[in-house]
C-alpha cells in the first residue's frame, strides 16, 4: 500500500469481494466482502460485509454509556454526522490534542472502531433551508449554518475519520418533487463539491477514503446521469486542478445511497406493506459504476428492505438508525435470518415487540424470544464484573459472595423493561438499544452465511423470512409503540427536568 | 443482620463497621444511592455493582404504584425483578405519600391519601406498609412514621412523634408475625422535629424496644431547617442511640453533610442529590462540584477527575465532550451519574480507611481544605466538628467562614 508521508489518511482500507467469484459479476448481485482497515500502529480491523454501521447522535451511540458501548460487540463501525459540532467555531473536536482527534474526542479506540464522517445526519428528515452553489446548510445546535466545501474539507482533514462522506446537495423539500432543473443543479453541485475535496492544495493534501453520495433523486434517468458524469474524463479547469485523477470516480473509494430522500419524494407505487421499493433507484445508480467498491445505504427502515437491497442491489453496508429508533420507541426487536424452522404458526410474527404493551407487565421472558438463539447483549446475557471498584482497604470482604449471590445473572425480563418504560427510566432505552443492535448484528451474520452459500439460497431464505415476519404489521407495531412512547413522554418526560428543578427542595427523598 | 464495629475514631464518634445482610456484606459508613423505580437512574444493576456499591435504596411508594406488589411477588421480589443481587433498603412510603399526594390526612389508623390512579382516598397503615415492603423483599425495611416537615412547630410535632412510636410497635408486631425477621431487618425512625426534648423522649421510647430493632434511622431532618440546628439534632441522636446498632441519617447527600454526620457517629445516609444533579450536568469532585454546562468546560480536554476510577474518568471522557452532550443525550446523564455515585463512594471509602487508621480528623481537614479552601468553610461544619474534638481551622491560615448552608455551587450562566 502506498501512503503519502505528508498527511496519511487516518487509515487506508482494502475492500475485497470474496463471493461471487465469477467475473464479471452481475452489478447488483448479492456479495460477500471484507473491508480491511490497515492501522499504522494499532491492530488492523476487518469488517465482514454485508454489515451495518452504528448511528450516533451528537457523537454518542444513543443511550449507551461508554462501558455499554464496549460491552456491545455488535458495534464496530460508527458513523458521525459532524453538524452537531458546528455550534462552536472552531468545532471542539478539531481542538482535541494529539492525532486521530475524532476517535479520541469521542472515545472510540482506534484498535476497535471504524469512524465514518458526514456533514449532515443522513437520517434527519427535518426540512432545511435550501443549499446554494457555494455551501450546504447543516443543522447545528444553534440552528442552521452554512458550510462550504473548503470548510468541510478542513474539518474532516483535521479530525481524521476513517471514511469521509462527500457533501451532497439533497433538496429537503419533502412534500414536493424537485423539478428537473433542481435535480440537474443538485448533480452539478455535488460533483463540483466532490472535486473540491479531491484537489491537491498547498495548504492540505486531498482527502482520501471518500465515499460519494449517488445523487439523482427519484428520477431513474437522473441517477444514471450522475453515475455517468462521475466517470467522465475531467476536462478544462477541473482537469488542471486535479492532475492526479482521470475522472472524479477515480478519486472515490466507495458509494453512498441515501434512501431517505427517495422515500420523501418517492413516486414508486408502495408495496402491499406500504413501503416503496427503492431497488430500481439503487440499481440505476450502480449499473455503470465499478463493482469493486463498497456501497453503503443510509436510512433503511426494515429487515425486509435490507434483504431486498442486499439481494437485488448488492449493497454492502447499512446504517442502524431504524433499530435505534425502535429502541427509543420501546420496541425490542426479535427476528432471525435465516428463519429457523419451528412448528408452523397460524399467524405471521412481528419483527419485534412493543414492550409498552400491557401484555408484558407480567412477562418474565427475556427480550429475545424463547425460540431464538441466545442474544449476546447486556440485557439478554448480562454479566457482573468480577472486579467492582474498591473504595477502601476494607471493601474486599464485601465481595466474598456466597453461593446464592454468585449464580450467573438472569436475563433482563420484558416485565422489567415494561416497568422502566412506563416509569420513564432511561435504562429501558439503554437495554433496548444494546439489544436491538445485537439482534441486527446477528441478522447480518445470518445474511453473510446465506450469501456465502451462493446460488438461489438467498432468494429462498428471503421468501421464508417474508413468510414468517410480516412487513406491514411490523410497521404498524412500530407506529403503535411510537404512540405509546409519546404518551408516556408527555406524561412523565417533557419538561420533566424543569419540573424537577422546581421540585428540587420540595421532594427530597424520591427520584 | 450481623453488625460488627471494626474500628472507632479516637477523636470523633466516627466508626467503621461491617453489616452482613441477606445479600452480602456492606461496609459502613456508606452512602446509599436512590433507585426510586427499581433502577439507579439510567444504569443497569451490573453497572451499579461495578461501581462498588453494595447497598441501594428503592422507594416503596413508587414500587407499590408500579409495577405493584402482584408483579413483584410473581417476579420473586424486587431483587429478582431488577436483577440486583446486593443489599437493598426500602423506605416506608409515608414520606412520598405526604410529599407527592395532592391530599393526605394522618389518622391514628394510618395515612389517608388520594390514589394517584383513581383519586380515591386510600389508607396506608403501618401494617400495610410493612406488608408492601415484604412483597418488595428489601434487606432493610423502614417503619411507617408520621412525617411532619422539619419546619413545623407546635403540638403537631409532639403528636407525630408519639404516633411514630405507636406505629413502630404496630410495625414490629406485623413484621415479627410475618416470620421474615431473619431476611428483612426493620429499622425504627427517630422523630421529634427540631425539639431536643421531644427527640429525647422519642429516643428513650425507641431505645426501650432495642431488642426487637436491628437499626435506627434519624428522620424528620433535611427539610430546609437551619444547618446549625440540623447537626445538633444529629449529634443528640447519635449520642443516645445504642452503639451496637447501625444509624441511618435519612435524606443526607452533600459531601460536607456526610462527613459531618460520619464524625457525629452516623453509619448510613441516602439522597437523590448525586444522581439528580448528574442529570443537570453537575459533576462532584473533591475540589467542589463542576457545572459541565458552563462554557468554561467547552474546550477542556481533561476528565472530570483524572484520579477517579469511575468508567467515565478512567476511559478518558473529557469535560469538553461531556459539555457537548449534557442535557442533550441520556448517555451524558449516565456518564455523570456513574461518576457522581463513585465520588460519593470514594468520599465514604476514604472515610472508612481514615477511621481504620485513626487519621479521620486529618481526613476531615484535608477534605475541607480541598473542597472549601477557595470559598470558605461553612461555619456550621466548623462548629459541628469542634463538638467532637476536631478543629478544622487549626493549622490553616486565612480561612474564610461562611454563614448559612455553605453549600458550594458552580452556578450556571443561564
Ligand atoms: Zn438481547
Ligand atoms: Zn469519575
Amino acid at each position: 500500500m502506498v501512503k503519502m508521508t505528508n498527511s496519511p489518511p487516518s487509515s487506508a482500507f482494502v475492500f475485497r469481494i470474496l463471493s461471487p467469484s465469477i467475473t464479471p459479476p452481475n452489478f447488483c448481485a448479492p456479495r460477500l466482502g471484507r473491508l480491511s482497515f490497515v492501522r499504522a500502529a494499532d491492530k488492523d480491523i476487518d469488517i465482514a460485509t454485508p454489515n451495518f454501521i452504528t448511528s450516533t447522535s451528537r457523537g454518542v451511540v444513543p443511550h449507551l454509556s461508554r462501558d455499554h458501548v464496549q460491552k456491545t460487540s455488535a458495534i464496530g463501525w460508527v458513523h458521525i454526522p459532524f453538524e452537531s459540532f458546528l455550534a462552536s467555531s472552531p468545532p471542539v473536536p478539531t481542538l482535541q490534542p494529539g492525532a486521530h482527534k475524532l476517535h479520541s474526542f469521542l472515545g472510540f479506540s482506534r484498535d476497535r472502531y471504524i469512524l465514518s464522517l458526514s456533514l449532515r445526519d443522513p437520517c434527519d428528515d427535518n426540512p432545511m433551508p435550501p443549499n446554494a452553489n457555494t455551501h450546504v446548510v447543516a443543522q447545528s445546535l444553534r440552528g442552521a449554518c452554512k458550510v462550504t466545501p473548503a470548510l468541510y474539507r478542513s474539518h474532516a482533514s483535521s479530525v481524521q475519520p476513517d471514511i469521509i462522506f462527500a457533501l451532497a446537495d439533497i433538496p429537503h423539500t419533502p412534500s414536493q418533487l424537485p423539478s428537473q432543473k433542481r435535480t440537474t443543479k443538485s448533480i452539478e453541485r455535488t460533483l463540483r463539491w466532490l472535486a473540491e475535496l479531491l484537489m491537491p492544495k498547498a495548504s492540505s493534501p486531498p482527502l482520501s477514503n471518500i465515499f460519494v453520495p449517488l445523487l439523482g433523486g427519484n428520477v431513474i434517468a437522473a441517477r444514471e446521469a450522475f453515475s455517468t458524469q462521475l466517470q467522465e474524463p475531467l476536462e478544462g479547469l477541473e482537469a488542471a486542478a486535479l492532475p492526479q485523477l482521470r475522472t472524479l470516480d477515480d478519486g472515490v473509494s466507495g458509494y453512498v445511497l441515501d434512501l431517505l430522500p427517495l422515500r420523501l419524494t418517492s413516486t414508486t407505487a408502495p408495496s402491499a406493506s406500504g413501503i416503496g421499493d427503492v431497488v430500481p433507484h439503487v440499481q440505476a445508480s450502480l449499473r455503470s459504476l465499478p463493482f469493486t467498491r463498497p456501497r453503503i445505504a443510509t436510512a433503511p427502515i426494515s429487515p425486509h428492505e435490507i434483504l431486498r437491497l442486499v439481494s437485488r442491489g448488492g449493497i454492502d453496508l447499512f446504517d442502524s438508525n431504524w433499530v435505534q429508533q425502535a429502541a427509543d420507541w420501546g420496541v425490542a426487536l426479535d427476528f432471525q435470518f435465516p428463519v429457523v424452522d419451528i412448528p408452523r404458526r397460524p399467524v405471521k410474527l412481528h419483527m419485534g415487540r412493543n414492550i409498552y404493551d400491557d401484555q408484558y407487565a407480567m412477562d418474565f421472558e427475556s427480550l429475545s424470544g424463547a425460540s431464538g438463539a441466545r442474544c449476546p447483549c447486556i440485557a439478554c446475557s448480562p454479566s457482573f464484573s468480577p472486579e467492582p471498584i474498591v473504595h477502601s482497604d476494607l471493601d474486599a470482604s464485601s465481595y466474598v459472595l456466597d453461593a446464592e449471590l454468585s449464580t450467573s445473572p438472569l436475563p433482563v425480563t420484558r416485565a422489567y423493561v415494561h416497568h422502566l418504560l412506563h416509569t420513564h427510566e432511561m435504562s429501558s432505552h439503554a437495554l433496548l438499544a444494546a439489544h436491538n443492535l445485537s439482534i441486527l448484528s446477528g441478522f447480518f451474520a445470518g445474511i453473510r452465511e446465506v450469501v456465502g452459500r451462493g446460488g438461489e439460497a438467498l432468494e429462498a431464505e428471503i421468501a421464508k423470512f417474508e413468510e414468517r415476519y410480516d412487513e406491514g404489521t411490523s410497521k404498524l407495531m412500530m407506529e403503535e409503540a411510537k404512540r405509546d412512547w409519546e404518551a408516556v413522554d408527555r406524561a412523565r418526560g417533557k419538561g420533566r427536568l424543569k419540573r424537577e428543578k422546581e421540585d428540587k427542595d420540595k421532594l427530597g427523598e424520591s427520584e | 443482620m450481623q453488625f460488627e464495629i471494626i474500628a472507632k475514631c479516637s477523636t470523633t464518634r466516627a466508626r467503621v463497621s461491617r453489616m452482613k445482610l441477606a445479600h452480602g456484606i456492606t461496609m459502613l459508613p456508606t452512602f446509599m444511592p436512590v433507585a426510586t423505580q427499581a433502577a439507579l437512574k439510567g444504569l443497569t444493576p451490573q453497572q451499579t455493582e461495578e461501581l462498588g456499591l453494595t447497598l441501594i435504596l428503592n422507594n416503596t411508594y413508587h414500587l407499590n404504584l408500579r409495577p405493584g406488589t402482584k408483579v413483584l411477588e410473581a417476579a420473586g421480589g424486587a431483587h429478582r425483578f431488577q436483577g440486583w443481587r446486593r443489599n437493598l433498603l426500602t423506605d416506608s412510603g409515608g414520606f412520598q405519600m405526604v410529599s407527592l399526594s395532592s391530599f393526605t390526612k394522618v389518622t391514628e389508623e394510618g395515612v389517608l391519601f388520594a390514589s394517584p390512579f383513581t383519586g380515591e382516598p386510600t389508607m396506608l397503615t403501618p401494617e400495610e406498609s410493612i406488608s408492601i415492603q415484604h412483597s418488595i423483599g428489601a434487606d432493610i425495611v423502614m417503619q411507617l412514621d408520621d412525617v411532619v416537615s422539619s419546619l413545623t412547630t407546635g403540638p403537631r410535632v409532639e403528636e407525630a412523634m408519639w404516633r411514630s412510636v405507636r406505629w413502630l410497635d404496630r410495625c414490629i408486631a406485623a413484621h415479627e408475625a410475618s416470620g421474615r425477621t431473619d431476611k428483612q431487618n426493620l429499622f425504627a425512625i427517630v422523630q421529634g422535629g427540631l425539639n431536643h426534648e421531644l427527640r429525647d423522649k422519642c429516643l428513650e421510647e425507641m431505645i426501650k424496644r432495642k431488642d426487637r430493632i436491628p437499626g435506627y434511622a434519624i428522620g424528620g431532618l433535611s427539610g430546609g431547617e437551619e444547618k446549625d440546628i440540623f447537626w445538633r439534632i444529629i449529634a443528640q441522636c447519635t449520642e443516645k442511640l445504642p452503639v451496637d446498632r447501625p444509624r441511618y441519617s435519612m435524606g443526607i447527600g452533600f459531601a460536607e453533610d456526610l462527613l459531618v454526620c460520619v464524625a457525629l457517629g452516623v453509619d448510613m445516609a441516602d439522597c437523590v442529590f448525586p444522581t439528580r444533579t448528574a442529570r443537570f450536568g453537575v459533576a462532584l469532585t473533591f475540589n467542589g462540584p463542576l457545572n459541565l454546562k458552563l462554557s468554561r468546560h467547552a474546550k477542556n480536554f481533561d476528565p472530570i477527575d483524572p484520579t477517579c476510577p469511575c468508567p467515565t474518568c478512567s476511559s478518558g471522557v473529557s469535560r469538553a465532550f461531556l459539555h457537548h452532550i449534557v442535557t442533550h443525550e441520556t448517555a451524558a446523564a449516565h456518564a455523570v451519574t456513574q461518576h457522581n455515585v463513585v465520588f460519593q463512594a470514594r468520599l465514604m471509602g476514604r472515610a472508612r480507611d481514615a477511621i481504620l487508621k485513626d487519621s479521620f480528623p486529618q481526613y476531615l481537614r484535608t477534605f475541607f481544605q480541598d473542597y472549601f479552601g477557595d470559598v470558605g468553610y461553612p461555619r456550621w461544619c466548623v462548629d459541628a466538628l469542634r463538638s467532637v474534638g476536631v478543629d478544622l481551622l487549626s493549622g490553616t491560615e486565612d480561612v474564610q467562614m461562611v454563614e448559612g448552608d455553605g453549600a458550594k455551587w458552580e452556578y450556571s450562566e443561564a
